[in-house]
């Protein structure tokens, strides 16, 4: 799993605010895909109107829910990044056309779904590291094909499937019953009612 | 039938706003003489083009003629009175809403006010791709002294960058937009979305330069544009906040939403 934003990303001290600005999600958005697509990916499109339906979405859910950072904020951050994967996948913004199919990473299998996971993965990555100095090790089978495949069909059926499959990259506990109900998260139901977690 | 005429008010009520009406109905002339053919040529029932000087070629010269006097005149009235052109009367526009200054009794701030929010609802009306808008000062003057009535005994002092009052903001955009100073000429149900969504951008625009240090006209114009985008994308929330059972505080909770991401770091 490539993360080539992760890099240029920490370079921005306060990330987690600096996402919440249009311009800056764009631009970011966008330089990602440049970094990330493969080599065999010859011609790339990102639909501007359906990058900022995603963006705005993302924002309405947040509002909603930043609540919780005062519950589990770690955990706000992955439901956070999640979040913005869901919405990415929603409206679809990016299309990649490939003269050839070579290899079988992740990027290869899927090259638009491994773009939009490898921008919020890199942005939960950063802005953990920032706010907590965590460094997350990003599992093996992130690089299984079958995988990403698994992952396509059920994203397709339901969006909102990226929450918990970035809660597993992030080795966060998955909720996926109720994806987008960050009240139902594991961490969050166990910080508000710690009798019952145990 | 009978004559349609452009909507003049019958009395005007204070006599700084009376350049405004003048304006407003070259502008609502020059609109009327764009909607006939001026080109049209009289043929006769054999087919025949008639010669030059008949009545209906008469007609359509003077008719020309009008056009340009009409379009001359509020060029002239815009010069004289105004000495700007519609993006330099934007450099006004950050300044002049009601979202960060107490707005005092002045004549500056009702010329600034009036002035920079025709510009930006031309831009955005063009912006929008909304067909042959008319759009009146006079209407603009009216609901600036009725804002300023009604917020005179909520004046107070701004201490910091992000205090910006929404709620006036709101309130202004849904008071501009029943005010008439848009007339579009699309079908009765896109104008009515279509009019909506160029007031709610232009308040839009207004939250995002209250929040910003940046107020040069290339500034706001980028306000506009990206205000006018979003609004595009938001359209359907949009109708319903308007539609619903506070628009004020809905739009409100709107601009709060929105205009920070939207602001330039």
């Amino acid at each position: 799993m490539r993360l080539p934003m992760v890099a240029e990303l920490n370079g921005e001290s306060d990330l987690r605010h600096r996402i919440r600005d249009l311009r800056f999600f764009e631009e970011s958005f966008r330089k990602n895909v440049q970094l990330a697509l493969p080599e065999g990916a010859t011609r790339s499109k990102t639909d501007q109107a359906r990058l900022r339906s995603s963006f705005l979405a993302w924002l309405e859910s947040f509002q909603s829910t930043r609540h919780l950072a005062n519950v589990d904020r770690k955990d706000f951050i992955c439901f956070s990044a999640g979040s913005m994967l869901a919405e990415l996948f929603r409206h679809n913004p990016l299309s990649v056309s490939s003269d050839t199919q070579s290899g079988d990473s992740a990027s290869s299998v899927w090259p638009e779904g491994s773009a939009y996971v490898s921008y919020c993965l890199g942005v939960a990555l950063t802005v953990l590291e920032q706010e907590f100095h965590l460094t997350a090790e990003i599992p093996e089978y992130a690089n299984d094909p079958r995988i990403w495949q698994s992952f396509k069909e059920n994203v397709r059926d339901n969006p909102d499937l990226a929450i918990p499959f970035l809660d597993m990259l992030l080795g966060q506990s998955p909720n996926w019953n109720e994806p987008s109900i960050a009240e139902k998260r594991p961490a969050v139901k166990e910080k508000s009612h710690p009798a019952l977690g145990n | 039938m009978p004559k349609q005429r452009f909507p003049l008010p019958s009395t005007v009520e204070d006599l700084a706003a009376a350049p405004l009406v003048v304006k407003d109905a070259l502008r609502g002339i020059r609109r009327k003489l764009g909607t006939i053919t001026p080109n049209m040529r009289e043929t006769g029932i054999s087919g025949q083009t008639l010669p030059p000087l008949s009545p209906l070629a008469l007609a359509t010269a003077l008719l020309n003629e009008t056009r340009k006097i009409a379009s001359i005149g509020e060029d002239i009235a815009r010069d004289v009175l105004f000495r700007h052109r519609d993006e330099a009367r934007l450099a006004a526009f950050a300044n002049s809403g009601f979202g960060r200054h107490s707005h005092g009794p002045s004549d500056h701030q009702r010329h600034n006010f009036v002035s920079s929010r025709y510009a930006a609802l031309k831009i955005l009306a063009e912006h929008l791709s909304a067909k042959d808008p008319l759009i009146r000062e006079q209407p603009i003057d009216t609901a600036y002294r009725a804002l300023l009535e009604r917020f005179v005994n909520e004046s107070r002092t701004i201490h910091s960058q992000s205090d910006v009052n929404f709620d006036q903001i709101a309130i202004s955009t849904v008071h501009l937009e029943k005010s008439g100073a848009l007339k579009l000429t699309e079908p009765d149900a896109e104008a009515k979305s279509l009019n909506r969504l160029v007031f709610a951008a232009l308040g839009l625009a207004e939250s995002v330069l209250a929040l910003s240090a940046h107020h040069s006209i290339e500034a706001t114009l980028a306000a506009l544009h990206l205000a006018a985008d979003v609004m595009v994308l938001r359209k359907s929330a949009i109708g319903a906040i308007f539609d619903g059972f506070d628009p004020e505080a809905q739009l409100s909770a709107e601009y709060r939403l929105l205009a920070p991401p939207l602001t330039e770091a």
